[in-house]
């Protein structure tokens, strides 16, 4: 009895030890304040995306598709909306493939209400945005597809009708790509951009070949094709004005779309990710006419000249000088670029200075946002990642068809740091990612992550992050300019801190996210002011606002 | 090398394994032929790591990166000294964005063998990855002094220039690069980007015109190579084929190394089966049996050279070298005077015709006006000496020994030069 009591002490000292040893072994990664869980599961959400595909490689199969988190119903918490292909010529999904809402019941548990708010487009869907177009205070949808467009009124009790044709905004038979809600020349309605791809069909469709293996070939092959710009009539219709906008005038491969008053004029400016073409950046002269200026501006190519094989692109101001900065995710053997804001409508390339590009050079990467994801009071970046070719461990072993995403910590001197592998279990996650949404799903005060994968269920990561640092949400209500803000610019001043942003319908990789802005404020618990500059209206200053909230500023009650 | 033999085998076995699940004949042959052709690397040079130096790059040329790094590590473990096989692993290292490796690899490299081409270049374009541009700077500065003027070189100059706002010397490297390469859209874009921050609107707007023409022209050219690559697709057979033609290709050096022609002849003769398109493969086969006195099969190979490759003017020179070499005059003659059409601006056709003429002892009047076209197109050592030899056969001692004399100037290490040089001066001074 004692020799065994012995010999259990001696096995569990040996034991004790081991462990000792093995934590003085290996390496302790750091820990982050930045974490995500993969609660996916738990959702209930069910949707698996389908791109289409049947072995012949259209170009399209690839492109599919983007997400919108967007509070469908006004029940005051975030909804998803997942985008999906459809069945293209040869394939034969049964049931046939339609887009997919999800109500947020709180709790992380989502409801598919997609048959009863009949948003279950079944086009071969690319891209999505959410704008209140007819100002009646509910979001309206418009989805892009291979095929004609869709635009879907929110009728303010839980559904949608499909208005596309009445509205006039079905753009033909295209590639659709990047959407977004603006208004061009601030008169209080919102305008709609359609960006379109390549001129696609299935009878100029072409099958690459990578290394002897078949392979989605490259946009170059296509024919470039113009973007799209309607202008609201106000009475529900709208009117194509690409070519008088000068919209029109420079065709290209358009993926991701974002709209920002990138020189501050007062007037929303266009940015357009073209795939291997120059980026665009159509600048507004506020009466709704487009010059296109990305490369006078300096963000059309990278550093030495050479134009990206663009996919999203997001706007923000990650390093608080007060301007909005771009952020554009690329192809393969390119890194995602970051685009500093230097002032005077000019951007420099601060890609490789500033780290942003860290982690993103050795596969396709697409989805991708800004957002305080730690409340420290400057943004980090989340990128969406994911190759193409289902087959490409074949020919290039190099990268993979499922990825793991990526999370660039700011760490506030202007650089980002890759924190993907240790922020929790969240980024373990690989699977072939598209567009993704950056949003606070259960309104606990920080940004969570909705990831679109590509033949695959999404990935759905909740923020539990150990920041302490406060924060604010905001809700725009426009009374005499466009219902929803969009286009307005916010400034919060905290002390010695001061942030901005800008409230955007349409971003990421043809996505839509983030209407609600969102300002971590760090440890400055008291806000001395809030700055709105409506779009084509007044600049107001409210005061007196609570931190650690979701509050509605509408416009004429500062 | 027992060691690399097992782990070859592991690889093998993989092989042996897809051989196994594949039914198409076609594939299963080329890898059968791998095998055989690995074995025999192997078995032919036991203490040597070349062959698997080379059957990494065959495994990276097919997108086996994982294989190739086996292998490559395999060579390292036998010879730590292989500062281009440092080279070839971080080049894997930084297209896969691990840029702390390839910074640690290409650092090895260079304390190996600091005269291995582009080590510094490569290093510093790793270290921009992670801005650190000083040590970048560096190192662009050290080898455009190494290897000379290089627009390469000052494009990522210029760059690092830019990030660290030294505008002057960004300015002066965009410069310098179209010196080299006029309307090279990168310099002109580089000096827009300069001057617009310089807020030299006028010289920023010369420039961006001149970046979106060429970048115009060059976006055409770029969608006519893409659209003509599509319409011959390859094949997975067809893509092996030439992989395991260019493994044939590199290993013919290795026993030509040791003199053992037989195989070498073998090993080109193999690759140009497998890849009978490959105007290299045939160039090298060519070159091999020039090399070895078969003027007539060179020739032979020449021509299927010339089938493929139309406009290719190096093979057209070559036509007419090796109809020289077998006597056939008329036959070289037209094959020159075509070069010359081909490629009027370059002098190597008015060069090799004159050569023809002097040897040949005839129209050698005709050889000095070729020759002084060459000297006026490439004013270099070779051909002043060359109208120095015409000039002193058609009589013009004058002339001939200014042309030497500038031969001797370019190039005065040259013996040849200086006793040809000597003699003509002597004979000018007999009464």
């Amino acid at each position: 009895m004692i020799r065994a009591s012995f010999h259990r002490s001696i096995l569990v000292a040996a034991i004790v030890l081991l462990l000792c040893l093995s934590v003085a072994i290996v390496p302790a990664r750091p820990r982050h304040a930045i974490e995500f869980q993969d609660v996916t599961e738990q959702t209930g959400i069910d949707f698996k995306h389908v791109d289409g595909s049947s072995g012949r490689r259209y170009i399209v199969e690839a492109m599919s598709a983007g997400l919108a988190l967007f509070d469908y119903d006004q029940d005051g918490d975030i909804d998803i909306y997942l985008v999906s292909g459809s069945n293209l010529r040869g394939s034969q999904y049964s049931p046939p493939p339609r887009n997919r809402l999800y109500r947020n019941e709180g709790n992380w548990r989502f409801t598919d209400v997609t048959e009863t708010s009949g948003l279950g487009d079944t086009g071969h869907g690319l891209a999505v945005t959410v704008g209140d177009y007819d100002n009646d205070g509910d979001h309206d949808v418009y989805i892009t597809n291979f095929g004609p467009n869709a635009l879907y009124r929110n009728n303010g009790d839980g559904t949608f009708t499909n208005v596309t044709e009445a509205a006039g905004v079905a753009n033909g038979f295209k590639v659709g790509a990047g959407a977004n809600f603006l208004d061009i020349e601030g008169d209080g309605d919102l305008d709609l951009f359609a960006s379109s791809y390549i001129h696609f069909t299935y009878d100029n469709h072409v099958l690459g070949m990578a290394r002897g293996y078949p392979a989605y070939v490259g946009p170059r092959v296509y024919d470039l094709t113009p973007d799209t710009l309607y202008r609201n009539n106000g009475d529900g219709t709208f009117t194509d004005i690409s070519l008088a906008s000068g919209i029109a005038n420079t065709p290209g491969s358009g993926m991701g779309t974002v709209c920002a008053d990138y020189d501050q004029d007062g007037d929303t400016d266009i940015f357009v990710a073209n795939d291997n073409a120059p980026d665009f950046l159509f600048a507004n002269n506020g009466a709704g006419i487009f010059t296109e200026s990305g490369t006078l501006a300096g963000i059309a190519y990278d550093l030495y000249g050479n134009e990206m094989g663009s996919m999203g692109v997001d706007c923000a101001d990650y390093d608080n000088d007060g301007r909005p900065d771009f952020y554009v995710t690329s192809y393969q053997d390119q890194m995602a670029h970051l685009y500093r804001n230097i002032g005077d409508g000019f951007f420099e390339d601060k890609t490789l200075t500033s780290g942003a590009g860290t982690g993103t050079g050795g596969n396709v990467t697409w989805g991708n946002g800004f957002a305080d994801f730690d409340n420290d009071g400057d943004r980090d970046l989340f990128v969406a990642v994911g190759h193409l070719d289902d087959n490409v461990a074949q020919w290039d072993q190099r990268t993979s068809y499922a990825a793991h995403n990526l999370v660039l910590m700011n760490t506030g001197n202007g650089k980002f740091v890759d924190i993907s592998q240790d922020c929790g279990e969240g980024l373990k996650v690989a699977r072939s990612s598209r567009g993704c949404g950056l949003d606070d799903l259960d309104n606990d005060g920080d940004i969570d992550i909705v990831v679109l994968n590509s033949r695959s269920e999404p990935t759905i990561l909740r923020n539990d992050s150990t920041s302490q640092g406060h924060w604010l949400q905001i809700r725009l209500r426009g009374t005499r300019t466009n219902r929803d803000g969009i286009g307005a610019c916010v400034k919060v001043v905290a002390g010695d801190m001061s942030l901005i942003d800008e409230v955007h319908s349409g971003r990421g990789y043809q996505s839509h996210y983030g209407m609600r802005l969102h300002f971590g404020l760090g440890n400055h618990s008291k806000i001395d002011r809030v700055e709105v500059r409506w779009i084509g209206g007044e600049t107001e200053i409210f005061r007196n606002i609570e931190i650690d909230r979701l509050i509605t500023l509408t416009e004429g009650d500062s | 090398m027992r060691f690399i033999l097992a782990v070859l085998s592991v690889l093998l076995v993989g092989t042996l394994a897809q051989t196994e699940s594949t039914e198409d004949p076609q594939l299963k042959a080329l890898r059968i032929k791998e095998q055989q052709l690995t074995q025999r690397l192997l078995s032919d040079f036991p203490e040597s790591e070349n062959p698997l130096v080379l059957l990494g790059d065959f495994y990276q040329h097919r997108g086996q990166t994982d294989q190739a790094l086996k292998v490559w590590q395999q060579v390292l473990e036998k010879n730590a000294q292989r500062a281009d096989v440092y080279d070839r692993m971080a080049k894997v290292a930084f297209a896969t964005d691990d840029y702390e490796t390839s910074i640690r690899l290409w650092r090895t490299a260079l304390q190996i063998n600091p005269s291995l081409p582009n080590l510094n270049n490569n290093l510093a374009r790793s270290l921009m990855q992670l801005g650190q541009y000083r040590e970048a700077q560096q190192l662009l500065e050290k080898e455009i002094l190494l290897s000379g003027d290089n627009a390469g070189n000052y494009l990522l100059l210029g760059a690092v220039h830019l990030e660290l706002r030294q505008y002057e010397d960004g300015e002066r490297c965009y410069q310098k690069m179209l010196e080299l390469e006029p309307n090279n859209p990168h310099a002109c874009y580089g000096l827009y980007q300069v001057y617009s921050r310089l807020k030299d609107r006028e010289k920023a707007a010369a420039y961006l015109k001149q970046f979106q023409q060429g970048k115009s022209q060059w976006r055409e050219t770029k969608k006519e190579t893409v659209v003509r690559n599509l319409s011959q697709p390859d094949s997975e057979v067809n893509f092996y084929a030439r992989c395991l033609a260019k493994l044939c290709s590199d290993a013919c050096r290795l026993y030509q190394a040791k003199d053992d022609y037989q195989a070498t002849e073998w090993l080109l003769k193999q690759s140009i089966e497998l890849d009978p398109n490959s105007v290299a493969h045939r160039y090298a086969l060519m070159s091999f049996h020039a090399d070895a006195g078969h003027v007539q099969e060179a020739l032979d190979e020449c021509r299927i050279i010339k089938r493929l490759d139309p406009n290719n003017i190096s093979c057209q020179l070559n036509l007419g070298l090796l109809a020289a070499r077998l006597g056939q005059f008329e036959q070289a003659e037209k094959a020159l005077h075509k070069a010359i059409t081909m490629a009027p601006t370059q002098a190597a056709g008015y060069r090799e015709l004159a050569q023809l003429y002097l040897r040949a002892k005839t129209k050698q009047l005709e050889a000095r006006d070729l020759a002084a076209q060459a000297v006026k197109l490439q004013p270099a050592a070779p051909h002043y000496f060359l109208l120095g030899w015409a000039c002193d056969v058609t009589g013009d001692r004058a002339r001939a020994i200014e042309a030497l004399q500038r031969a001797v100037a370019l190039d005065p290490n040259n013996q040849a030069y200086q006793q040809v040089l000597q003699r003509i001066t002597a004979e000018g001074k007999r009464p």
